[in-house]
């Protein structure tokens, strides 16, 4: 499976080197056919298939075995080697000097279509979560479920990085991009694709997968810290309990500054104390930046990969991640037109975005007219009847409360229930109940005879 | 545990005495010190030979009541595929494998009552009445079961 895309491309490098001396049909008129190279090498893969590109979407494979047995062919060691420059820019001299016969048609692959870049996303996807379930199974069986609850982030993590270690960073395909038939190249600033070098192989599985794990880790540490804030404000006297009680951490212990450090604070003492009152304020800043992050960076850079058909991933556009197309197509199999996504996305992200705003501006009003109402004497000009009518929609948009008379019992201590708790078969008892039954005789349901579990149980809170 | 149980049976004496099922006419503690010992009185179900018999039953309530099933035996002589007829013991699956908690002593005497009129001659513990029902003699079974039920059930109602 994995040996056919590496020939292909070894085909590809060879055949690029090898056409321009000489090779294939005959051609009375070379200036012409130069002219037609001169555009087409240095074709951009990132134009997307829709493009009017007639000679490049049909690449054909019957030109390459013509290549070996041809005498002018270049050492195949040379043409293998992938550090060999790009050729474009020797084509001026290549053809002054050597007035050879050249190939009609053109050996660079079309750029991949969208629907196969998706796809392979997909199945690194598919194989990404088969690699975790398996690890993480292997990881419960030994360390047991409490060591994966605490660890479930790493581990996921680390075999998302396996993966890609073994198979970007590696040098080969994704089993998704080799599924697809694409292969990954990066423009160089010639414009003449090439395999991506270490140095951004790194870079993706770096973006991909480290950056994301430790901002999360990041935001999650912070997040912890401001929960601990909240404890701040708390009663001396509660706080002095809960620390017995081990509920909270030990209080950290308060260096006190020398008053001369105080006085004349060096450049490191600034820069802890912005970076601190920066911590205090992050928490709060977090969570509004993933959310528009998510609602509308991402969606504007796949509407984006819809119009353009480049780059799938913000990851993949910082590092110039392209992807080419080396299986031939039908004429049948015409690659689909992704625009009318790109422009739904486009058009529910502005909506989104107008709404947000209008949302925004309310609050600012809203605000705005409480304060004016704590103010004594706008309280004293709102009448009285007002207030009263307010209430009153209060209590309307409360939903009713429901009445069971009866149905309040435990049907096991034949009392009021205690705790209730639900089996999935959707029955009530008190938890303490349903719970000795199933443990001291045998796991059904009271009531249906269901087979229950005692980990299915469910508690259901502000519920008699 | 124990007062969970006792919690319940208070509970259950008290419905009892409240709401009556429709076979079970009497339902009580031997002594109202022992809560864990019950005496019951059901009647025949109408239409079968046992209508019109009452039978008292003995309830035994183990420590673990309602995990664990009472033990009920006729204490009145029943000529019943399903009831031994020297010991009285009961065989149903309701008081034995098929026990939930959601039964009360209440519920499951009603069934010990409806089983009177549906024998399951399969799982006999008196085989002679079992034979007779499994031969189809529905006449000599009815004959037979009537005999035993004027000669102990409807008795002993007589005298008391």
């Amino acid at each position: 499976m994995s040996g056919a895309p590496k020939v292909s491309t070894r085909r590809m490098a060879a055949t690029r080197e090898v056409s321009m001396p000489s090779s294939g049909p005959s051609t009375t008129s070379p200036t012409p056919v130069l002219s037609q190279s001169d555009r087409l090498v240095p074709n951009p893969i990132n134009e997307p298939p829709s493009a009017p590109m007639p000679l490049t979407s049909n690449v054909t494979s019957p030109a390459f075995p013509s290549s070996p047995s041809n005498p002018d062919n270049l050492p195949p060691t040379k043409s293998l080697d992938p550090s060999l420059a790009p050729l474009s820019p020797q084509l001026p001299n290549v053809t002054s000097s050597q007035p050879h016969q050249r190939p009609k048609f053109d050996l660079s692959f079309p750029g991949a279509s969208q629907a196969d870049i998706i796809r392979a996303n997909q199945k690194d996807e598919q194989a990404e979560m088969m690699l975790q379930q398996q690890i993480t199974q292997v990881v419960v069986q030994t360390w047991g479920t409490r060591f994966h609850m605490r660890h479930g982030q790493d581990i996921n993590f680390g075999a998302s990085l396996v993966y890609y270690c073994l198979t970007t960073l590696a040098g080969s395909q994704t089993l998704g991009e080799e599924y697809c038939d694409i292969f990954p190249v990066t423009a160089s600033s010639v414009g003449v694709p090439r395999p991506p070098p270490v140095s951004k192989r790194l870079a993706l599985v770096a973006l991909q997968c480290v950056v994301p794990y430790l901002l999360s880790k990041w935001a999650s540490a912070l997040r912890g810290q401001g929960q601990l804030a909240q404890f701040a404000n708390l009663p001396p006297q509660l706080e002095a309990f809960l620390r017995a009680q081990g509920q909270l951490p030990p209080r950290p212990p308060v260096v006190e500054e020398a008053p001369a450090l105080v006085e004349n604070p060096s450049i490191a003492d600034r820069v802890k104390a912005s970076y601190k009152s920066m911590q205090s304020r992050l928490p709060s800043i977090i969570p509004k930046i993933r959310i528009f992050l998510t609602s509308y960076v991402t969606p504007l850079h796949l509407a984006i990969f819809y119009f353009t058909g480049i780059y799938y991933t913000i990851a993949k556009r910082l590092v110039g991640w392209r992807y080419i197309f080396t299986r031939q197509l039908h004429p049948a199999e015409l690659p689909i037109s992704y625009e009318p996504m790109g422009l739904v996305i486009v058009l529910q992200t502005i909506v989104e975005a107008i709404r947000a705003l209008r949302s925004l501006t309310t609050l600012t009003e809203t605000k705005a007219s409480e304060q004016g109402a704590t103010d004594p004497e706008a309280l004293a000009d709102v009448p009285e009847g007002d207030e009263i009518e307010v209430e009153t929609d209060e209590w309307e948009r409360q939903p009713p409360p429901v009445v069971m008379s009866g149905a309040k019992k435990c049907t096991l201590c034949l009392e009021p229930r205690k705790s209730p708790a639900a089996t999935e078969c959707g029955h009530v008892f008190c938890w303490r109940c349903i719970s000795e039954w199933i443990n001291e005789s045998k796991p059904e349901c009271p009531l249906c005879r269901q087979s229950i579990k005692a980990a299915h149980l469910y508690p259901l809170y502000h519920y008699i | 545990m124990s007062e969970a149980t006792l919690k319940r049976l208070l509970k259950e004496l008290r419905d009892s005495q409240r709401n009556e099922a429709e076979y079970v006419e009497d339902l009580h503690p031997v002594d109202d010190d022992n809560l864990f010992e019950w005496i019951a009185v059901v009647r025949g179900p109408v239409d079968t030979p046992y209508d019109g018999g009452r039978f008292e039953i003995s309830i035994k309530v183990p420590v673990s009541y309602p995990l664990a099933p009472p033990t009920m035996n006729f204490v009145t002589t029943v000529c019943h595929p399903n009831v031994q007829f020297k010991t009285g013991e009961i065989c149903l699956d309701l008081l034995k494998t098929a026990w939930s908690p959601a039964w009360t002593l209440q519920s499951a005497c009603s069934a010990v009552a409806m089983l009177l009129g549906q024998p399951e001659p399969d799982s006999p513990l008196n085989v002679d009445a079992a034979n007779i029902l499994r031969c189809g003699d529905t006449r000599a079974y009815r004959s037979l079961v009537r005999m035993y039920v004027e000669l102990h059930a409807m008795g002993s109602s007589n005298d008391e």
